[in-house]
């Protein structure tokens, strides 16, 4: 059975899917377009981030993509028809831009006697940005090993809490299949964490 | 097992990363800017009227200006051309006069020079 939403919270969700569908129409009126983008990008510029940067872990490389994701939508809003959430849009430019920038990396590691991962960790481990403590280091370094798409799989859920559905639309994998992969990034880290000795 | 399933628990799903100060804020703006959208700071109404009519007094001057710089040109150009004709003028009628009459035209003015309206006899003839 469905849970019934507070009335409180219907009336919230029904005015954010009005004022979306107000900027949605504002986007395809080239007047309005640039003011409307410019609310969007004020809207989910911080969840994209945290989606990126949990992927590629380094500040500059997670601004660079994001930089690339919003200026790949503002060129291809004529090719958004409002079929899908606008944050849904939003998310698979970003997650494409990753996983394209993720591969180039790979390409030009190519000759280097490091892995991505490694490299990945080194930087982390410098980056200034980054101010977990050894358990959370050991985490970030567990979910290294798995596939890059597991690894999406795992952060959408596991710092995102995005429902399987959610994350079906974005990913276009079936919420069966991402819920297995999910348990199975589970039992893999968990697996990592313990057999390296940490404290917590 | 009771550990294995607490261990993801016990670290938590904090993300352990930040972003420079400020930095969505000016990442916006940078998106703004790139997209052609920045929010430029408003110039007071009357002020941009002043600025508009200064605008519009300088276009006029610049007009004016125009015009009297090319006035001047034409006025040089059709002066120069004036000068130039009756420079030509000037030179056929020498070319259609002989010698001697020349002389004679020479005498006569200086001769009118000296003793007034009585015209030079030309005795040559």
């Amino acid at each position: 059975m469905k849970k019934k939403l507070p009335k409180q919270l219907n009336v919230e969700n029904n005015k954010t899917i009005a004022s979306e569908k107000k900027l949605i129409e504002q986007l395809h009126d080239p007047q309005d377009r640039a003011a409307a983008f410019s609310q969007l990008v004020r809207k989910y510029q911080e969840r994209l981030y945290w989606h990126i940067r949990k992927m590629v872990l380094s500040h500059d490389d997670a601004n660079d993509i994001l930089q690339n994701t919003f200026m790949k939508a503002w060129n291809g809003i004529d090719n958004f028809r409002g079929d899908s959430l606008v944050s849904t849009w939003f998310y698979r430019i970003a997650t494409n831009e990753t996983l394209t920038f993720l591969s180039n990396k790979r390409m030009k590691n190519i000759n280097s006697l490091d892995e991505v991962e490694d490299v990945l960790l080194q930087q982390l481990q410098a980056d200034q940005y980054f101010n977990g403590n050894e358990a959370q280091l050991k985490l970030q370094q567990a979910i290294l090993t798995l596939p890059e798409k597991q690894r999406l799989v795992f952060n959408m859920r596991y710092f995102d809490d995005l429902s399987y559905e959610q994350m079906e639309n974005i990913l276009g994998t079936t919420a069966g299949a991402l819920k297995a992969s999910y348990h199975l990034a589970v039992k893999k880290i968990e697996k990592f964490l313990l057999d390296s000795d940490i404290e917590i | 097992m009771k550990k294995e399933k607490n261990i993801l628990k016990k670290i938590g799903n904090d993300l352990p990363f930040s972003v420079p100060e400020n930095y969505f804020e000016q990442f916006a703006n940078e998106i703004d800017l790139k997209i052609g959208y920045a929010k430029k700071i408003e110039v007071p109404k009357s002020e941009t009227k002043g600025f508009i009519r200064s605008k519009a007094w300088m276009r006029w001057a610049a007009v004016f200006v125009g015009i009297f710089l090319l006035g001047n040109v034409f006025y040089f150009v059709s002066k120069n051309n004036e000068r130039q004709k009756q420079e030509n003028y000037e030179m056929y009628l020498l070319s259609q006069v002989d010698e001697p009459t020349m002389m004679y035209y020479y005498m006569n003015d200086a001769y009118e020079a000296e003793n007034g309206n009585e015209t030079f006899q030309n005795t040559s003839n």
